[in-house]
């Protein structure tokens, strides 16, 4: 056993947290806390693998859900301070972790979705499920995986299970600002990073390019072919794996570029109607509100490339759409115009609730260093390529986008 | 009237390519006066909101600058 291995390295606090006494704290825990709310990525990682040790079903909130939020989804201190007495079971060791971790768990993880609209909604996965895109073996066991997701959510604790699944150092990045991030792939030489398309556009403009960076995952919003050229040149040696997945049926499409095509094993399970992504009922987790409908429509918008085989882009993903008086905008699509401007670092386009037209345009953008752009100016650049209503009304120029919780741009 | 609801306008006005205004009268009218639209009020509300505190829309439409500064608190010109 690799006894004295990182298992969580946390830049913050520049604690380290190892193999051997996460897998001590397993083996003496005596009762589990079925609803849980971790105060950090190390509680995070503790309680899930607990779970996925002991096979218990674990409801965890996110991080920094405020005790309100927790009473409106209908939890209170009752729920968090019940308790379930473990059962002494075989000890656990690095490798029958792994072997848990890998998908071989019977334990439950009950998450919440970002709820764009509305309250977030409980979804059950099982750790079979969520370990689906788990790879093990060969040179898995010499990653170091960046975490850049919020470790309570559905594309964070795949990451986690991919690491927990080969014994490899987590990297907790998620959340840091451009330089910490940075600071903190040079220091533990990460190898893997899956994050969204956001938190690599916080990364950017490319002062040095990440030459130690083996493989390059994008999930959670659409990324574009201009976009993923861009990473290249951050992340020259590097594999890119383009994700499309949501909380309610985990990993279901990869690509290379921005272009999918449903994999063999996933035919007949997901389609296309009128132009959304449909998922059939058997690949979804168990929530609330779905109805017995076999087929669940994602209200992912694609653009078709080719019908047969079929291949597609991803154009938008439902939440990201913002209603500007009626007329539907693409973020995505705002934020790819503007960032051709010659003076624009990065951009992120959202909507501000508007009493005259239910949400105004508004971006936010980092120009690049030495250069300067005018509002005025960069709103006629948009309005000489995009229709008026996509024009953004409010520019501000800061100095770094910020972004939501799940890491995504925040689009409010 | 209130030298930095004048800002705000001519704010806008110039966001649309339209010159500046010198002064602004209580009985302007948005549309008609100064020439804006929609996206152009709600382009307003939100810089009057981050200016002063005061959602101007909020219970309803307003016509006239002189309207929108009983909103904000602003004495009549």
């Amino acid at each position: 056993m690799a006894a004295e291995r990182p298992w969580l390295i946390e830049p913050r606090q520049g604690v380290t947290l190892t193999q051997e006494n996460c897998l001590d704290a397993i083996n003496a825990a005596l009762e589990f806390a079925p609803c849980y709310q971790p105060r950090n990525t190390a509680d995070a990682l503790r309680a899930v693998t607990l779970a996925i040790a002991r096979e218990q079903d674990l409801i965890l909130f996110d991080t920094d859900f405020t005790a309100d939020e927790i009473h409106g989804l209908g939890y209170s201190a009752d729920h968090f301070a019940k308790r379930v007495s473990l059962a002494r079971g075989p000890t656990i060791t690095a490798e029958s972790l792994a072997r848990l971790a890998a998908g071989a768990s019977s334990a439950r993880l009950g998450l919440f979705t970002s709820g764009s609209t509305g309250l977030p909604k409980l979804v059950w996965q099982s750790v079979t499920n969520l370990a689906r895109g788990v790879r093990t073996g060969g040179r898995h066991a010499e990653s170091v995986w960046a975490l850049a997701y919020n470790p309570t959510h559905i594309a964070g604790l795949q990451v986690i299970l991919q690491a927990l699944a080969n014994g490899c150092p987590l990297v907790d990045v998620f959340g840091l600002d451009r330089l910490a991030v940075l600071a903190a792939f040079k220091r533990h030489s990460v190898s893997h990073v899956s994050a969204t398309p956001s938190f690599y556009r916080l990364l950017l403009p490319i002062e040095r390019p990440l030459d130690r960076v083996r493989s390059v995952t994008l999930g959670g919003e659409s990324s574009d072919h201009a976009f993923l050229q861009r990473l290249r040149g951050l992340f020259p040696v590097a594999r890119f794996h383009n994700i499309y997945a949501s909380t309610e049926a985990g990993t279901l499409l990869v690509a290379e570029d921005d272009v999918f095509s449903i994999a063999p094993g996933l035919e007949g399970k997901l389609c296309l109607v009128d132009g959304r992504i449909h998922v059939h009922r058997s690949l979804l987790g168990e929530f609330g509100g779905r109805g017995q409908d076999e087929w669940y429509d994602t209200g992912d918008v694609v653009d078709v490339a080719s019908e047969a085989p079929l291949r597609f882009r991803i154009v938008a993903r439902q939440r990201d759409w913002i209603n500007v008086g009626g007329n539907k905008v693409n973020p995505r699509e705002v934020e790819g115009v503007i960032e051709e401007h010659v003076a624009v670092a990065c951009a992120r386009v959202f909507g501000r609730s508007s009493s005259v037209v239910g949400s105004l345009l508004c971006a936010e953008i980092v120009l690049r260093s030495g250069t300067t752009v005018t509002e005025p100016q960069l709103r006629e650049f948009v309005g000489s390529r995009l229709q008026p209503f996509k024009v953004p009304r409010m520019v501000r120029f800061v100095a770094e986008l910020a972004a939501t919780r799940t890491g995504k741009l925040s689009r409010s | 009237m209130n030298p930095d609801l004048l800002d705000v306008v001519n704010e806008v006005r110039r966001n649309k390519k339209l010159s500046p205004l010198a002064q602004l009268s209580s009985s302007d009218r948005l549309r008609e006066d100064l020439g804006f639209e929609s996206l152009d009020l709600a382009e307003l509300t939100v810089r009057i909101e981050e200016r002063f505190g005061v959602d101007v829309f909020a219970d309803g439409l307003v016509n006239t600058v002189g309207e929108i500064a009983a909103k904000i608190g602003l004495p009549r010109a």
